[in-house]
């Protein structure tokens, strides 16, 4: 065999596609490449050719001595959006066909901003994701206890299946109630449809999601199977490339859950691969917190058109068990990640009423801000950088793109005017609004589930995240800002798939009312592990590279709102039981403050999970010897407004030949490097760390 | 003290996040599946002087009659006497949403030795006592103390306890002491959460500007708000609409409205409608204005955020002992089906006025409750039911099918009621040929049978719209009457009275259906290829097209000649 030594990353977005390829001695090459929207795996061969030349080989070099190749993606998230998956057909349970229409009769809020709520008439449910016409009932009926209480129509089932293939469907979801405790009747429907429609995308509810609540489960289903025919074409797609260049590492797919699995997994659960690219975000964001000691961090990236955030507590991604895209809200294990419309494009706007907005908008790539010189007069925040002095014209893109300082100024005059302002505050008006917008979406992530954000350090990756991540940690309380890698941050994703392993996440439903059982806790946790050992050893991965993790779901009685804590290993008793609701205890009085737990209500057990990981084995970062803590130097400045200092200040200028590992900027000072510029606060201090990381320590409010 | 426009738009944010994050806290914590899966419930932000300075996105209900909750709280109690971590609840229709189950928490905000506002924390309990499970019986019910537990204003934590007489006294008189008990807490926890961010919010600014860009916060949506008024036309818009009845053999309820628009302001009457009912459905002018409120908001400006400086130029009137403004002691458990008519009053008499910005009338929603005694466990259950309909037709949309409006709650999952109560959900989904057809048609009416598996149970029903059908705009039709029907398709079944109290055994089924919603514009207008979509998803039938659209469909296509010419015959 080959040496092996490296592992290949690959983040497919919407317009770059992003290669890492991370060496036995920890060291990074980097590529980006366009994306090939027509044929999505032939983005993936051109990135990785382009790594290949960038270290002097050729493609079939490269993966001769690569083990592991992860893909991750957007695939999925735009056909859900624009409901352009495969057509679905449904077989469900008798007198349940409205569930996925009615979305528990409050569709029309789901995932939009509160301000839209009261506009009755303007606000809508979207368009049914299947037609009512491809949803059919059969009789079955299982009850809360899992007992059957009407028993499988099979012929009913099969005149089902032949009924919407003659329709014209492409995808099965067969969905009925409370298959998460019984899946018997899913599982025989299934095996009917496959052999009435071979060769058809089928998918049952309770193998997508293991949990209460129909609608979210049901849904689930539904896109999984309507991202079924996508994802084979784009994963066969690769691997019939990969098979013409001989490549005998393993080829993996990062999930939403910040873990990768093997093709046919991927094929079996296309759900699992949503915004799979957004989430190497966060799992490289947990690699390097782990690095430098932070346990607590806050993951923010911020493009040209949307600013994501994420949430690493306890050295481990925040995960959630539900996501909500396009007001459809569906069950899977996910890294949770929420986005809002603010990045460098969002435009500025003044209403009837004269107050100043931002975004959601944008003014896309073309013509892009009015800076560009493109013919573009809509003032968006880049342009209220460059009027303010944050963006140097001549230094944008590391100078591959001149700018147009003049047309900033006059798109910003143009909203300066009806509110009476100058341009330079208009402009300064736009970053305090745009920075409140994303503090207020921290603020979100981090307090909705509990969290104080000043217990957090805040990662800041993206092209235009830097100019505003000192001012928004001050907002929050939060006092460190970390820049990751300085020049890869652009590639963070694909560098977060890079450091991400084997994930699969197994969970057993079954609820248990204190005393709890522990045997048939045993017993549950035991059989999930079993599965996920299985698993793991079939997609061969080493039995020394396994780890498995348990979990148990709790809550108080009467509460449907669960914490998830995890649970002892090895034998399940009396105990270990005991232990779990101590910890569950702990951690609701941690989030919903001392004195809020309630344990005269009781417990609940709701459900047990494993989280099994396949470690992939990936060398430490390559680091630099740190020198003394001496001061940068530079001869560049410019005029740069601070809204602290009340204006404008001529400000030191930065670039990476006057960094070093060690050395410190006292702010006021900018950082320019090729991919992003660093605004250091008046009073912050920057410094730059052995692995090449930005580090800001932010100065207190007023201080 | 002037504030920078910056900092306000910082401030005045500032606090409406803080109320959603309140109730954020109460949604995470409760133990009641209305507040944690409907969302019934609501959370709120007052300055000093009990003006609401910041809303979440709650039940309108709640929110609009928190400013009545906090002045009824401080009249008993005198600031002087309160202190950092006290709290209050109050629950008298005089006060609060119009019903003893909203239980409203009031609690002050110091800042140092200073109050610097409050924060009200909203729950609806499923059960506060009275004569039927869910306390919202309407038949029988004569005076409010029928209906459950009154609170007036009373103090229920002391610098951060509990206080175990009040908790106490509440528990022994509800049906489930240990969620109402629960939910309580929560609602405390949440007010807290609220005064710790009020202080970080005033931390960062100092209370001299915090105070200062509250209050132009305020002035500033007073003048939005009026300026808004001044977009429709001046005049007076009057409607009239009728409730069913409130109980078997009763008379209809008369709603007479008018609005008046002139002048920055907008003044809605209901001099002219019936007088109070000797039955638990009644509107306390409290919960009248709430909803009139929300409704004129909702047309007039629905994206200024919502604080008395948006809702003081609108000015909601009754004469005294009518229907919509009902006193001391009326009974008033009944009174979610009232929203809805006051909801749609406004948009039907604005619609004279705005024809653009309105939309036809809504489902009722259904919120029956069933509740039995669980013998084994020696104690009461109550399983409380929401279903929701559809939404009127707008101005150039089909209404939603299966939608929520006017709260903000949502249907509570069949595997979580299945897997809590004694029931069985056999069926829940539309019904054709229930929307009221238009050139945009009305949303359909939903269908939820329940089966009860318990012994015996009660039934009470609280539902609307059997007689009287939810009207359609500009030339739409009505929508279709609600049912509440008793083991359909079977041998005994029988068609309930929408408000009315039965006994029934297991395997009882019990099928409540929805109204469908009205439509908008002459339905012999509407799109044949829209209608023949309807025919297709199985939402309109193949004669309801021809009935109700002139549309004749054949198979899978319109005949075009057919229809012309049926349409031509009108």
């Amino acid at each position: 065999m080959a040496e092996q030594r490296y592992v290949c990353a690959i983040d497919t977005g919407g317009t770059f596609t992003d290669c890492v390829v991370l060496d036995d001695r920890g060291r990074l090459t980097q590529t980006k490449s366009h994306s090939t929207p027509a044929e999505l795996s032939r983005g993936v061969f051109d990135a990785m050719s382009g790594a290949a030349e960038a270290l002097g080989r050729d493609l079939r070099d490269l993966l001769a001595a690569t083990s592991h190749l992860i893909v991750g993606s957007t695939i999925g998230t735009n056909a859900v959006l624009q409901q352009r998956g495969a057509r679905v057909g449904m077989i469900v349970t008798r007198g349940h066909r409205d569930v996925v229409a009615i979305m528990r009769g409050h569709g029309r809020n789901a995932g939009r901003p509160v301000a839209e709520a009261l506009a009755v008439h303007l606000t809508d449910k979207p368009t049914p994701i299947v037609a009512r016409s491809r949803i059919i009932e059969v009789d079955e009926r299982v009850d809360c206890f899992g007992d059957v209480v009407v028993g499988l129509d099979r012929e009913q089932v099969a005149a089902a299946a032949e009924r919407l293939v003659a329709a014209g469907i492409e995808a099965i979801a067969v969905c009925f109630l409370w298959s998460f405790l019984n899946d018997r009747h899913e599982r025989k429907a299934k095996e009917i449809v496959q052999a009435a429609a071979p060769g058809l995308f089928v998918t049952t509810s309770s193998e997508v999601a293991s949990r209460w609540g129909e609608y979210e489960r049901w849904m689930a289903a539904v896109i999984n199977a309507s991202l079924g025919g996508l994802t084979a074409r784009f994963v066969e797609g690769i691997e019939d490339q990969l098979g013409d260049l001989d490549y005998a590492g393993q080829f993996l797919l990062m999930t939403c859950s910040g873990g990768c699995v093997p093709a046919p997994e991927a094929k079996r659960l296309p759900v699992l691969l949503l915004d799979s690219g957004p989430v190497g975000g966060i799992t490289g964001t947990r690699h390097l917190a782990r690095m430098l000691g932070h346990p607590n961090v806050i993951a923010t990236d911020m493009g040209g058109t949307s600013f994501d955030v994420g949430l690493v507590r306890g050295f481990e991604p925040v995960r959630s068990g539900d996501r909500t895209i396009g007001q459809l809200k569906f069950y899977v294990p996910n890294i949770d990640v929420r986005s809002i419309g603010s990045g460098g494009g969002s435009i500025a706007w003044v209403d009837e009423n004269r107050n100043l907005h931002v975004g959601p908008r944008s003014v896309g790539a073309d013509p892009g801000p009015a800076c560009y010189g493109r013919g573009g007069t809509t003032p968006s925040v880049t342009d209220a950088h460059v009027v303010l002095g944050g963006i140097s014209p001549d230094f944008f893109l590391g100078g591959e793109l001149p700018l147009d300082a003049a047309a900033a100024e006059s798109a910003l005059a143009g909203i300066a005017e009806p509110l009476g302002m100058d341009t330079p505050t208009a402009a300064a008006g736009v970053l305090r609004i745009t920075e409140a917008l994303m503090a207020d979406l921290l603020r979100r992530v981090t307090i909705e589930k509990g969290f104080d954000p000043s217990d957090f350090v805040l990662y800041s990756y993206g092209g235009a995240g830097g100019l505003h991540a000192a001012a928004f940690a001050r907002e929050l309380g939060i006092g460190t800002v970390v820049v990751p890698l300085a020049e890869a941050a652009s590639v963070w994703s694909a560098f977060g798939i890079a450091a991400s392993d084997v994930l699969h996440v197994y969970e057993a439903a079954e609820l248990m009312i204190a005393p709890i059982d522990a045997a048939a806790v045993e017993v549950n946790v035991k059989a999930l592990e079993q599965r996920a050992r299985r698993q793991l050893e079939a997609e061969g991965v080493a039995p020394a590279d396994i780890t498995l993790r348990r979990f148990a779901a709790i809550r108080y009685g009467l509460q449907v709102h669960e914490l998830t804590v995890p649970l002892a290993d090895g034998w399940i008793g009396d105990r270990e039981i005991a232990a779990a609701v101590e910890a569950f205890e702990r951690a609701y009085e941690d989030r919903y403050g001392a004195g809020s737990g309630y344990s005269e209500a009781g417990f609940e057990f709701v459900s047990v999970s494993v989280e099994a990981v396949g470690t992939i084995n990936k060398p430490a970062l390559a680091s630099d010897a740190v020198g003394v803590g001496e001061p940068a130097r530079t001869d560049r400045s410019r005029s740069k407004h601070w809204p602290e200092l009340d204006g404008f200040v001529d400000t030191p200028v930065f670039r990476r030949d006057d960094l070093g590992p060690g050395r410190t900027i006292t702010g006021p000072a900018i950082v320019e490097l090729a991919t992003t510029t660093v605004a250091v606060g008046p009073g912050d201090v920057c410094r730059q760390d052995a692995l090449g990381n930005l580090v800001l320590e932010v100065a207190r409010d007023g201080a | 003290m002037t504030v920078d426009p910056l900092t306000l738009a910082v401030v005045s944010g500032g606090v409406v996040a803080i109320a959603e994050e309140m109730g954020w806290a109460l949604r995470r914590t409760s133990f009641s599946e209305a507040v944690r899966e409907g969302e019934d419930c609501s959370a709120s932000v007052f300055d000093a002087d009990g003006e609401m300075i910041g809303a979440g996105n709650y039940a309108p209900g709640h929110l609009g009659t928190s400013p009545t909750a906090v002045a009824g709280v401080l009249e008993a109690y005198p600031r002087t006497e309160m202190r950092p971590g006290d709290a209050f609840l109050v629950n008298d229709p005089t006060m609060n949403s119009g019903h003893f189950p909203d239980i409203f928490s009031v609690a002050p905000v110091f800042y140092g030795d200073e109050i610097v506002g409050f924060t009200v924390v909203t729950a609806h309990h499923v059960d506060v006592g009275g004569a039927a499970p869910g306390s919202q019986a309407i038949i029988g019910i004569v005076d409010i103390h029928q209906e459950g537990i009154r609170i007036l204003p009373v103090k229920y934590f002391s610098e951060g306890r509990p206080i175990r007489q009040v908790l106490d006294l509440i528990a022994a008189n509800v049906r489930i002491p240990d969620q109402v008990v629960g939910d309580l807490r929560g609602q405390f926890n949440a007010n807290m959460v609220g005064a710790a961010k009020i202080c970080e919010l005033i931390d960062r600014f100092g209370p001299e500007t915090y105070r200062a860009a509250t209050a132009e916060a305020l002035r500033r949506s007073n003048e939005a708000m009026r300026e808004h008024i001044a977009t429709v036309p001046s005049g007076r818009y009057e409607f009239i609409d009728h409730i069913d009845d409130f109980g078997p053999d009763t008379e209809p309820i008369r709603m007479q409205l008018a609005i008046t628009v002139g002048d920055g302001r907008i003044v809605a009457d209901y001099t002219g409608s019936s007088s109070v009912t000797r039955s638990g459905v009644n509107s306390y002018l409290a919960f009248t204005t709430a909803y009139t409120l929300h409704a004129v908001l909702s047309v007039v400006a629905p994206r200024l955020p919502l604080n008395s400086g948006t809702m003081r130029p609108v000015e909601v009137t009754a004469p005294a002992h009518c229907f919509f403004n009902a006193r001391y002691p009326s009974p008033t458990g009944g009174r979610a089906i009232v929203a809805r008519y006051l909801v749609d009053g406004v948009q039907g008499a604005l619609a004279q006025a705005v024809p653009d910005q309105v939309a036809a009338s809504s489902s009722q929603l259904a919120n029956s409750t069933i509740g039995g005694v669980d013998l084994e466990a020696e104690r009461p259950w109550v399983y409380y039911d929401l279903t929701f309909g559809s939404t009127g037709a707008r101005p150039n949309k089909d209404g939603c099918d299966g939608l929520v409006s006017g709260f903000n709650t949502g249907n509570i999952p069949i595997e979580i009621h299945e897997a809590k109560w004694p029931v069985r959900i056999d069926r829940f989904g539309f019904i054709p040929d229930s929307a009221g057809p238009g050139t945009y048609r009305g949303g359909l009416a939903v269908r939820r049978d329940v089966r009860n598996l318990a012994d015996l149970a009660r039934l009470t029903n609280l539902h609307d719209r059997h007689v009287y059908p939810p009207w359609g705009l500009f030339g739409g039709g009505g929508g279709s009457l609600g049912r509440i029907v008793l083991n359909p398709d079977r041998a005994d079944e029988t068609d309930l009275h929408s408000k009315s109290i039965v006994d029934i055994g297991p395997d009882d089924v019990i099928s409540f259906r929805t109204c469908g919603s009205g439509g908008y514009g002459d339905p012999f207008r509407r799109d044949p290829d829209a209608v023949l979509g309807d025919v297709a998803e199985g939402w309109v039938t193949v004669e309801g097209a021809r009935r109700d659209y002139g549309v004749v469909i054949e198979g899978d296509r319109v005949n075009e000649a057919a229809t012309a010419a049926l349409r031509g015959m009108r």
